[in-house]
């Protein structure tokens, strides 16, 4: 049980046109890897393929999720089993109360687990205690999900949610973009907060900069649907210095 | 949703005199014309029937009151049962009710439960009707200050001329609409409802209509809020039993200067049933009424909403949640008429379908020439569940004044595919999902209405309704 996602030759795309053009990329427990790219290079497709978005189609190879066949299972059943996907734009959905929708979210994990539904007073207790650690203030509970919350909030609703549902893998698409530095210092606190011997983090980005507080075990360079290049931490910084053109040219060669 | 709109603005005037006939016709006076008795077409089973019983049942009744029925079912067998010839129906076809050949219930079926239609919270004045037969042991009333509640046949009993005379089918035009003229004509009981001048009373008045089988039901109201009033009323149709029933209700509402009246019409007949109904308020200076139209039951139902502002500074509200499903139609008509400067009103209306039901809506706006500075909004949104069902929706705007501001916007969608993918990505499943995106489009109805434990009821009872819904289980 020691590997948590194994991904073999994973090609897809939308709209016949392929984006993925051969992933391979194993995640075990404890660890959190990058993946970095330009801009179209295919990071964000492989993480919406990961949580099974109808518009995308697979058409090569297999994702294994701690033994069993990810791609069997409907967005929702990946989600139950512990897959979690911190959108890169999340969406605003007016007349759903957060605290309600984050309810029903809680209780299908319980009920799929085969426990009982959470005692109300126990749940919101738990939303305040993760409400704080992203720095949440009590009046956002009240809101709809997402609705009028500025992009930092958004960014800093994916986490919180993230933490209150406490997935074995986590997958944050550009939770980084539009963030201002404290917003990314908060939102990195609250990943932080939840890496653990168990767990496992892809964290997609197209800038160094959200590793230096989230720092990453491993990091791999997508380009054109292919990770191209392999590495530790150490390989952020070098592309930030040296840009993505000499990997792309080194993928190339 | 993620559903496109229009909305547009339109200011100067569609040429004025265009369509005149109707836009008099909704003008609220004047419009009865007893001399017209004569003309009954004799083989209508209507006319028929109404001419065979109308001494029996309506002999002992205020002379006024008996020449009010004749006019009735003159209009009535001069307008002829609504075809989908006439423009007003074209969309819903009520042919149905005809054929089913239901007749007048003689007297009131047997009800299993004192419990049927109460809403928590609306305990102190409850009048209930079966079969439109006022039932006194399944109602209550307490006294409240300010109010009267009574059983209209009682109160015409009781004071033969005064507040009834005053008001009933002066609100209303029996003339230009062949169902209320056959209510007129043919109505057994029903409420009369006042808020005395000057006082307010916070919890509504409920009135509950349930039809035990396979009768026509024609319940009167009128409700008459005195200068300076507050109030509210509900009124929930409910059928017990599956055998069909016709309820062609009416409902007049005199908002007198200064008053502020919320009208709460809950509608969940069985889905055998067919149900007509026209809710017509008439506002005075500075008067405020808000209408919350609640669909759900019958197979044919069609309610009219109409509101006339008659005194300036006066707003009206309509709101309307209708729900379909199997072979359900749903049609509201409504008709705002600004007659006077000064004056608000919005609409919002909002249609959930499922399977192969249909929705109509079709909002009238009058601004007549004299009712500058008029602001009208109407918001009309569909939400199909199915591929089979449909929404047919129109507005019409018909301004005479050149200094108002009328907007209107129809959309018609499906649930938002991106929010369903959102939830479901948290561990929602696809039905739940689908229920909290329809629930969230009728919360914004349902959020209108002002009265918490009515609010809170109906928002439940929405909630539990839409889980039976096939697309959304």
């Amino acid at each position: 049980m020691d590997t948590l996602l194994e991904i073999k030759g994973l090609r897809a795309g939308v709209e016949g046109r392929e984006i993925l053009k051969g992933i391979d990329l194993v995640i075990r427990a404890g660890e959190t890897h990058a993946i970095m790219g330009p801009n179209g290079s295919g990071k964000s497709t492989l993480s919406q393929v990961l949580m099974g978005r109808h518009d995308y189609e697979v058409t090569g190879g297999s994702v294994t999720y701690l033994g069993k066949d990810l791609l069997e299972l409907e967005t929702h059943e990946r989600a139950l089993e512990g897959i979690f996907l911190a959108f890169q734009y999340p969406i605003e959905i007016p007349g759903v109360n957060n605290v309600y929708f984050l309810k029903a979210a809680y209780n299908a994990l319980r009920k799929h687990r085969g426990e009982p539904e959470i005692d109300a007073m126990d749940f919101l207790a738990m939303v305040k205690e993760k409400a704080r650690l992203l720095e949440f203030e009590d009046d956002f509970l009240r809101r709809s999900v997402n609705e009028g919350f500025s992009g930092g909030e958004k960014k800093r609703n994916e986490i919180f949610q993230m933490a209150m549902l406490d997935p074995r893998l986590a997958v944050l698409d550009e939770t980084d973009s539009g963030l201002d530095i404290d917003a990314l210092k908060i939102v990195a606190h609250g990943v932080n907060s939840l890496r653990r011997k168990d767990n496992g983090f892809l964290v997609i980005t197209h800038y160094q900069r959200l590793l230096n507080y989230i720092v990453p075990d491993f990091v791999h360079v997508l380009v054109d649907g292919r990770i191209v290049r392999s590495g530790g931490k150490e390989l952020a910084l070098e592309l930030e210095e040296r840009g993505y053109e000499c990997v792309e040219q080194h993928a190339a060669a | 949703m993620s559903v496109s709109s229009s909305t547009r603005r339109r200011k100067p005037a569609v040429a004025p005199g265009k369509d005149d006939r109707r836009a008099r016709g909704v003008a609220p006076r004047g419009a009865a014309d007893p001399s017209r008795d004569g003309k009954h077409a004799k083989d209508d089973p209507f006319v028929t029937a109404f001419d065979r019983t109308a001494e029996a049942l309506f002999g002992a009744e205020p002379e006024w009151l008996r020449a009010a029925r004749r006019a009735g079912i003159g209009h009535f067998s001069e307008l002829g049962f609504p075809t989908p010839k006439h423009e007003d129906w074209r969309f819903t076809n009520v042919a149905p009710i005809r054929d089913a050949g239901l007749a007048p219930a003689v007297s009131a079926g047997q009800v299993a439960g004192a419990g049927v239609g109460r809403i928590p919270g609306l305990e102190s004045n409850v009048l209930v009707f079966v079969d439109g037969f006022f039932a006194p042991a399944l109602s209550r009333s307490g006294a409240s200050e300010g109010l009267r509640v009574e059983a209209l046949s009682a109160a015409v009993a009781a004071e033969g001329d005064g507040i009834v005379r005053e008001h009933l089918g002066k609100v209303v035009a029996p003339g230009t609409h062949p169902l209320v003229a056959l209510n007129t004509a043919s109505w057994r009981d029903g409420a009369l409802v006042v808020f005395a001048a000057g006082q307010t009373v916070k919890e509504p008045v409920h009135l509950v209509f349930l039809s035990t089988g396979r009768f026509a039901v024609a319940p009167r109201v009128l409700i008459v809020c005195e200068r300076g009033s507050e109030g509210s009323v509900v009124e929930s149709f409910h059928g017990t039993g599956d055998t069909p029933c016709w309820v062609n209700a009416v409902t007049e509402v005199a908002v007198g200067d200064g008053a502020r009246m919320e009208h709460t019409k809950f509608q969940c007949e069985n889905m055998a049933s067919f149900h007509t109904a026209t809710v017509q308020s008439r506002l005075g200076r500075d008067a405020y009424f808000t209408s919350h139209s609640i669909a759900l039951g019958g197979l044919i139902a069609r309610n009219d909403i109409n509101t006339v502002l008659a005194g300036q500074n006066s707003t009206s509200d309509l709101n309307g949640l209708y729900i379909c499903r199997g072979a359900q139609l749903c049609d509201h008509h409504t008709i705002v008429d600004h007659a006077v400067a000064n004056c608000a009103s919005h609409e919002f209306y909002h249609g959930i379908l499922d399977e192969r039901s249909r929705g109509v809506f079709n909002g009238k706006i009058f601004v007549r020439k004299d009712a500058q500075k008029t602001d009208a909004k109407q918001t009309n949104r569909g939400l199909l569940l199915s591929a089979d069902a449909r929404i047919d929706t129109k507005p019409q705007l018909e301004i005479f004044a050149d200094d108002v501001k009328c907007t209107h916007g129809a959309t018609v969608g499906r649930l938002d595919r991106e929010a369903l993918y959102y939830l479901e990505a948290r561990g929602v499943n696809p039905a739940e999902a689908g229920r909290m995106l329809t629930h969230a489009f009728a919360g914004e109805i349902i959020g209108r209405v002002a009265f918490a434990p009515l609010r809170e009821y109906i928002d439940r009872f929405i909630f539990d309704y839409l889980e039976g819904l096939p697309a959304l289980r």
